[in-house]
Parts: C-alpha cells; structure tokens; sequence
C-alpha cells in the first residue's frame, strides 16, 4: 500500500512537471510567432529617445490659463463615469440575476451569458463611435458608451458574486417562509454587498480613466482637449492636462480603494 | 431554475402531484397529532437509498430523537417532513391536514415549521440581531420586508427570543465573529422567532464540543417544552439522545428499527426547570 502511494505521488509529480513544461513551451512559441507582427525593434526605440526627450521638454512649464477649461472637462469625464456607471449597475442586476446559474434555468442563464461576453467583446470606442453616430455629438452618447461597455463586465461580475453566496441560507430563509424576492433580499444581496460594492467601484475607476479617450471621437470629456491641444502643438496645455489627470485619477484610485477596504 | 431550485438541487426530484391541500388553520383547537407519515418511501435521484416507514405519528409537545448510523435515514426523514424530499410513495400529514410538496410551499404553512440547521447557516456579515428577525420574514409581505421594513412587534419578538437564548451581549455583533455554540443559538432564535409549532433539529450539536453540545441541547429543550412545541431532532450521540428526548427513534438504512420511550429524560435534573 505504502508503495503504491509513493508510486501514485511519483507519478502525480511527473504529470504536473510534463504539464508545466508543456505550457511553458507553449507560451514560448505563442511569443516567438507574435514577435514579427510587432515588429519589435529596439534600435528604433534608442533613436527616439531624443525626440521623446523633446517633446516632454516642450510640456514644461505647464499652462494654467487653461485650468478652468481643463477642471471643467474633466467635471464633465467624472460626470460622464458616474451616470454611466449607475446606468450600468441599474441595467447589470437584472441581468446578473438572469445570468447566476444558481438563480436561472440553464435556458436563461446560458444564453444571459453569452450576451453578456457579446457586450464585453465591443470595445468602448467602436460604441462611442456607433452613439455619436446616432445620437450625435456630446456627453451623452459617452454615458450610453460606458453605460453599454460596464454591463458586460458588471453584469458577469455580479453573476459570479450570486453564484458564490451560501445556498444553505437560502435554504434556511426558504424554510422559514420567506418569499423568492425575500430570499433574494436577505439570503443573497445581504451575502454579497462587499463584493457588489467592490465590483462597482472597481468599475468606476476603470470607467474614469476609460472615458478620457471618448473625447477623442467627440462622446464628451477632457478627451476632446487632449486631442485638440496635442493636434495644435500646445504641449504646455497637454502638460497641464496630464498634471490634472494624474491628480484626479490618484484620488479616485485611493477613494475607491479605502472604500473597498472599508468593506468586508 | 428558481431560488427554490437552489435548495432542491441536491434532491431534484421534484413532485408532480400538485394538490393544494390547506393545513388546519392555525386559531382554534390544535390537533393532538402533529406528524403522521403512513407507507412512506423516499429518496434522491441518482442514489439507491430509500427512506421506507409504514407507519409514524408524532404527537404535540414531543421531543423525538432520530438516531442512527451515517446514511440511516435521519435527515431524509427530517426533509421530508420539511418538504424539502419528495415523497415517493405513502403519505404525510402534518398538523391534521395531509400535505403534499406543494402544500409545503405555503407561507403559512411554512412558518409553522421551524429548522435548525448543523450548520447553522447564518449570513455571517449579518448582526444576531438581523439573523433572527429575518425568521419572521414569513409574517411580513414582501414589499415592505424588502426594505426592512418589519412590525414592532417582530423587532420585540426578536428582542424577547435574544434575551431567552442569552445573546442580549451580541445582539449587534456580526454572526461571523461569534463560537459555534453561540452561532447556533442564533439558529435556535430563528426557528423560535418563526412561532413554529413544530421545529426540525438537523444534527444541531454535532459541530460543537460536548459542553457546548449539552448547553444547546437544554436551551432547546427548555424552549420547546415553554412552548409546547413538538421537537424533532436528529442526533449522533444516544447519549444526548437519552437524556433530551422524550423519544427515540432508532433508524437504519432508511428502516425504523426501534421506536421507544424513554423514561430517562421524564426525570427532572437539577438545574433544568422544564421536562416533560
């Protein structure tokens, strides 16, 4: 028996060294077959170095006559995030409640999914472009950009948060009497609000910084005088831009993160 | 699948024979016979075991024991009584009124039955507090509860059934940060704040050490017996057996083999002020 055990550990250890090395030479051969298409090329990158140098160069000193329009754009990218975010959530919890295979029918759950995976493929700025298109220029086909993008990724989260709740307090409220929506309330929702809370906060953060790029194609936001000064030389107003964005995106970053601590 | 299904996964056969039989109203007279079960078979999809009882009553106010092996039949037992195992064959009565799996699903009915658990299953980030007024949620409609809207009369239930498992201390603790012993004297509350007439103990002791054990044993007995409430309770240790329940029934692969008084737990002890 005692033998049997050694040769079955034995055996275990050489399997899992075979799978290792397999995945390593995999990962190898994916890298070497990606290379050409990337056209690395690092003596392009040293021959840069003095025109990235410049160009920073041309940054400083930064221009604060333009910080009113800068802290009002980037108002409007928090603005943008925010309503976006809320939208999503709101449009997320159904869908997650559809999508939990611990909630729905495998009929409902499965097709919610891959719905959900569809939303996640769409990159943000193909339905910012697609809003603007149809609903024109301005904030607002930006909040539907976000709002659309964040359900994929809320919607699939929040799923998973249901999925892991303990069913035996389900079964508990359920044998005390309380109804499906009760159960939903109480068994499920009280189970996983850190991990809801967490994955929305998470969500905005990522939707703040994902939302700078949404001026590029005219969806709102400090996005558009990031292009606008980049495209008129004025690196010093591109200067002041980043100094503000960095600020505004290490606050959100920290808030979001005491926040998520805060929560357990 | 439902939130239903949820708890019917693991036993997922569900009944087909949906006849809605109404359990006898609650005001009045209660009838003397709480649970009757007569030819009974059940069991679970993909297992070979079945629970096979001719014959069952259980009588208000009593406190049955089931014991047995691992795989006996005690739990089973114990969800089909709580609706949560279909019956096969045979029939269940509970409180005078033959029931059926649909039957069990009504709230009023549902109420009447109150389930402690081995694991107590508590929502743990929960205060005792919140744990124990959620037992009430069967009396409250749906809107309402849903905000947490419940009646001052729930809120001085839930303070009243705290004080008597002795956890005024950690009302608004999180159950997470409680023992073992006292996390299932939260489960206790649960079931008693429901105003059940009957409560179904699965293993309630099996995963606390035998101090505790004992303590949760006469803090259930001691509650049951106040309020005349039928107890029927699965246990792994004879002696807890002997000395709590006015009944044993001994269960072995899924067949009753011995059913008996016992006069041991007839005898008042000192320091318990309530037996049979």
């Amino acid at each position: 028996m005692k033998s049997s055990l050694a040769q079955r550990l034995k055996a275990h250890h050489r399997q899992r060294r075979v799978q290792t090395a397999v995945f390593l030479v995999l990962f190898a051969v994916l890298f070497l077959l990606a290379l050409p298409g990337a056209e690395l090329d690092f003596s392009k990158f040293a021959d840069s170095l003095p025109r990235m140098a410049d160009f920073l160069g041309r940054m400083a000193p930064p221009d604060m006559s333009v910080m009113t329009t800068v802290l009002t754009s980037t108002l409007e990218t928090l603005q943008i995030a925010f309503v976006g975010t809320f939208l999503s959530v709101v449009l997320s919890f159904p869908l997650a409640l559809m999508a939990a295979t611990n909630l729905a029918p495998a009929w409902l759950s499965q097709p919610t999914r891959w719905l959900l995976g569809a939303i996640r493929a769409v990159p943000l700025i193909l339905l910012a472009l697609f809003f603007v298109s149809t609903v024109g220029l301005g904030p607002f086909p930006g909040v539907l950009a976000i709002t659309v993008h964040s359900v994929g990724m809320l919607g699939k989260f929040y799923a998973e948060a249901f999925e892991n709740a303990d069913p035996g307090v389900l079964e508990a409220l359920d044998s005390a009497g309380a109804t499906l929506l009760q159960r939903l309330r109480f068994g499920i929702f009280t189970q996983v609000a850190p991990d809801l809370v967490r994955d929305t906060l998470f969500r905005l953060e990522l939707n703040f910084r994902e939302s700078l790029i949404l001026g590029l194609v005219g969806a709102g936001g400090i996005g558009f005088y990031i292009q606008l000064y980049i495209r008129a030389f004025q690196y010093e107003r591109v200067a002041t831009l980043t100094i503000t964005l960095l600020v505004i995106v290490i606050i959100v970053e920290l808030t979001s993160t005491r926040l998520r601590q805060m929560l357990r | 699948m439902t939130l239903t299904g949820v708890a019917q996964r693991s036993h997922p056969r569900v009944p087909v024979d949906v006849e809605v039989t109404a359990a006898a109203p609650r005001t009045g007279p209660q009838p003397s016979v709480v649970v009757t079960l007569k030819g009974l078979t059940a069991g679970y999809v993909r297992s070979s075991f079945s629970l096979q009882l001719p014959a069952l009553r259980i009588v208000r106010g009593e406190r049955v024991a089931l014991v047995g092996p691992s795989g006996s039949g005690k739990t089973t037992l114990l969800r089909v009584v709580n609706g949560r195992v279909s019956i096969e064959q045979g029939e269940l009565e509970l409180f005078g009124c033959p029931v059926t799996a649909a039957t069990l699903r009504g709230r009023s009915l549902r109420r009447r039955i109150g389930f402690i658990f081995q694991t107590f299953q508590l929502v743990g980030r929960a205060t005792v507090f919140e744990n124990i007024l959620w037992g009430r949620l069967s009396w409250r409609s749906t809107l309402p509860s849903l905000f947490s809207s419940f009646s001052r009369e729930d809120r001085l239930q839930t303070e009243e059934v705290i004080r008597e498992v002795g956890l005024e201390a950690q009302a608004l603790q999180r159950v997470s940060d409680l023992s073992g012993g006292q996390q299932q004297r939260v489960g206790i509350a649960r079931a008693l704040v429901q105003e059940p007439d009957l409560i179904l103990a699965d293993e309630p002791v099996s995963n606390l050490d035998p101090e505790t054990a004992n303590e949760i044993m006469r803090l259930l007995e001691r509650a049951c017996n106040s309020r005349h409430v039928t107890l029927m309770m699965s246990l792994h240790q004879p002696d807890l057996a002997r000395r709590h329940a006015g009944r044993i029934i001994t269960l072995e692969g899924g067949r009753l083999v011995d059913d008996q008084p016992n006069p041991e737990a007839l005898v008042p002890r000192t320091g318990d002020t309530l037996h049979r």
